[in-house]
């Protein structure tokens, strides 16, 4: 039993060394986020995506181009059938890195990887951050690139 | 401790100790996402925020909960056998064990792949890697609390198998489909003939195989080799053995073999409009499968044959009901292609008399082909395992014809059997009179009946054969209700073989009391001739309830009842 407590005692220390990292990490490396280049595929998604999260969908629909039958989709459609209603309180944290950019002349493919907050997940040893990745498919238009694939915003739920 | 005590104390501990390991592993994943994956592009602000709330809030209130509460316990169970060998003890330490287990293998195995994909940092999962490693020490620690206490009860060592004997068989399965997929990517990415585009061998799938090879080996070595070692007084290992790994590989093996067959026959036969490489390609997982499938079944069969010749009858049940589900699958197999095959000679019967000019040519092909690869298979298996099976039930008697797996299994059959040819006869009478009353043809009596004569044919034999034996077994006395009378014996140590033999020769189960005091009784010792008068004895014992007492080597019945 002595080498368990033993045990047990490191893992205490352990974590409270943990603790200490965590919180050094949280108030010593919070920087604003930099904004990538305007008139890049990269720089429109993440304009896009942070005008989701902060819930700006009419600024968030600047960015898009989608069209049905070569007419474009209003922003009264994209708001009905892509944006998920939820109350302030269901919405999970959820942050966005970006993955691999291509760009073919006019078109672009960016990658991004989401990751959602769930405290719920996956059990209480099991990992509380759902990962996926998300293709989004862009156009130059003039000086800028837009978005002409519907983004998927079910992980907003 | 009371049992509502103990159930009090774990449960608590166990609820804490979730909060408090979330709580740590939120801190991990925080420390993981802004040390390796480093900023996001959007939210990563606000995401680390709440994450570090919610991770810092669940250790400080989780982890002093947990450690008082363990502390509780621990000071009550050091030194107490009674409390290290408890019921709820060990189904707290093994449930833990059996979750941070499964946790941390899954979350490993998405860490493995992720490395062996190249390291691509945007998509690293910080969660998974802080929930392997907090699953890791909370498994570790209670490991190391379990092997330092043993397994002092009879409770307490079969909580132990379950953990033991489930994390065999999850990393059996994880080490056996690994090869096969990784060998089935392979092929499909081999440059066949006509193909124009074809993808790269080392994609996902590729990548998690090779994880579960690794894993699933580890897993499997450790839990069967290590922990299991020498644990041949166990059901649990004999249903692992029998029910799992040779069932299952052997299932496994006979179902792609089937296809190989089928596929080989319907190409020779001429109904493949693909080109060879193309209709081949089921190669690459069917042969593997069939190989790794046979691998397991050959070395789980042969260890279980020889661990069965240093133990007792007693774990001979698994064993039985392991040759009698073979022996229905075989006969299943075999039923499926007769059934198939007098399909198919009726269809040319119908083919060969019909005007019609819409039946495809080559129909035929696909039925044939099935019908062979069921027949072939379903024969060798089913002579193979009924041959064992009555080898047993001559060498067994009558205790072997009255056992319960062979009574279900000849019931099931017989039974199986007059309802299907109940129905297939309703159904062809219903024809022949409805024909002849509304002048229907001859030969679309035959047509609409040609599912039913397929079913009458193959049930005929099949219910005349078996319940031949099934009488056979009713005059031996099989089916004679043994009088059971409600024994208990108060027995000491290592005495499983005599309660083995007591009980197979009662027919029925007895209950078993353990004496505290195991030292110092000699085990009994008893020839055929005294099992048999002890055996009368309980039998004609003037009540239904028996006590037999272990005493100086000797078993004493006394009838007793209850006031």
């Amino acid at each position: 039993m002595k080498s368990a407590k033993r045990l047990l005692l490191g893992i205490g220390i352990a974590i409270a060394a943990l603790v200490v990292i965590a919180v050094s990490l949280v108030f010593f490396t919070q920087k604003n986020i930099t904004l990538l280049p305007q008139d890049t595929p990269q720089g429109t998604v993440q304009r896009f995506l942070i005008a989701v999260q902060s819930k700006d969908y009419p600024q968030a629909y600047n960015y898009l181009q989608i069209t049905e039958r070569d007419l474009k989709v209003s922003y009264d459609d994209w708001v009905r059938f892509d944006v998920p209603l939820m109350s302030s309180t269901s919405q999970p944290a959820w942050k966005a890195t970006l993955g691999q950019t291509t760009i073919s002349g006019n078109n672009a493919s960016v990658e991004v990887f989401v990751d959602t907050f769930r405290p719920n997940g996956n059990g209480p040893f099991g990992s509380s951050t759902y990962t996926q990745l998300i293709q989004f498919q862009l156009t130059r238009v003039g000086n800028s690139w837009l978005i002409t694939t519907r983004p998927p915003l079910y992980w907003l739920y | 401790m009371s049992t509502a005590r103990r159930v009090y104390f774990y449960l608590v501990t166990g609820i804490t100790l979730g909060i408090f390991a979330a709580g740590v592993g939120q801190l991990l994943s925080l420390i993981f996402d802004v040390t390796i994956k480093g900023p996001a592009q959007v939210g990563g602000i606000a995401f680390n925020q709440q994450q570090f709330s919610l991770g810092l809030a669940m250790t400080i209130i989780g982890g002093p909960l947990w450690f008082m509460f363990w502390w509780a316990i621990q000071h009550r169970v050091t030194g107490n056998q009674e409390e290290i060998g408890a019921g709820m003890r060990k189904f707290y330490l093994n449930l833990i064990l059996l979750v941070t287990a499964l946790t941390g293998l899954t979350t490993f195995g998405g860490f493995l792949t992720w490395l062996i994909a190249g390291v691509r940092l945007e998509a690293f999962s910080a969660g998974g890697l802080a929930a392997f490693v907090v699953a890791g020490i909370v498994w570790y620690y209670h490991w190391r609390v379990s092997e330092t206490e043993g397994d002092p009860s009879p409770a307490a060592k079969t909580l132990r198998r379950w953990y033991v004997y489930y994390l065999s068989a999850f990393g059996l399965v994880w080490l056996a489909t690994g090869p096969v997929l990784l060998i089935n990517s392979a092929v499909v990415s081999l440059p066949i003939v006509g193909t124009i585009v074809r993808g790269q061998f080392w994609n996902g799938t590729s990548q998690t195989s090779v994880v579960w090879i690794v894993l699933g080996g580890l897993t499997w070595y450790f839990h069967w080799s290590r922990m299991g070692r020498g644990d041949f007084d166990s059901v649990l290992r004999q249903v692992y053995f029998y029910l799992l790994a040779i069932f299952g590989a052997a299932i496994a093996a006979l179902v792609a073999l089937t296809v190989t067959i089928y596929q080989i026959f319907i190409w020779i036969v001429g109904g493949v409009t693909a080109s060879a490489g193309q209709h081949f390609q089921f190669l690459g997982w069917a042969i593997p499968t069939i190989l790794v499938g046979v691998a397991i079944w050959a070395y789980h069969r042969s260890l279980a044959q020889e661990e069965a010749a240093s133990t007792n009858e007693r774990w001979l049940s698994p064993q039985r009901i392991h040759f009698y589900l073979m022996s229905f699958l075989g006969l299943g197999t075999l039923v499926s292609g007769l059934i198939t095959i007098f399909g198919l000679f009726l269809g040319f019967i119908i083919s060969g008399a019909s005007t019609q000019i819409a039946t495809a040519p080559g129909w035929w092909r696909g039925q044939l082909s099935l019908s062979l690869s069921l027949l072939l298979v379903g024969t060798l298996m089913w002579l193979y395992y009924w041959s064992r099976i009555l080898q047993r039930a001559v060498a067994g008697g009558v205790a072997e014809s009255r056992s319960r797996s062979r009574r279900i299994y000849l019931y099931v059959i017989v039974g199986v059997s007059i309802v299907a040819l109940a129905a297939s006869l309703v159904n062809i009478v219903y024809q022949l009179l409805n024909g002849l009353l509304q002048s229907t043809s001859g030969l679309d009596v035959l047509r609409y009946s040609k599912w039913s004569l397929q079913a009458l044919i193959v049930a005929a034999p099949l219910l005349w054969y078996h319940w031949q034996i099934t009488r056979a077994d009713q005059k031996s006395g099989a089916e004679a209700a043994a009088v059971h009378k409600n024994v208990t014996f108060l027995a000491g140590a290592q005495m499983e073989a005599v309660i083995s033999r007591i009980e197979d020769k009662l027919g029925y189960k007895i209950r078993v009391l353990h004496k505290v005091e195991q030292e110092g009784y000699p085990i009994p010792v008893l020839s055929d001739e005294e099992l048999a008068v002890l055996t009368d004895g309980i039998q004609s014992a003037p009540s239904t309830k028996v006590l037999l007492v272990a005493m100086g080597g000797r078993i004493l019945v006394m009838p007793y009842m209850e006031k």
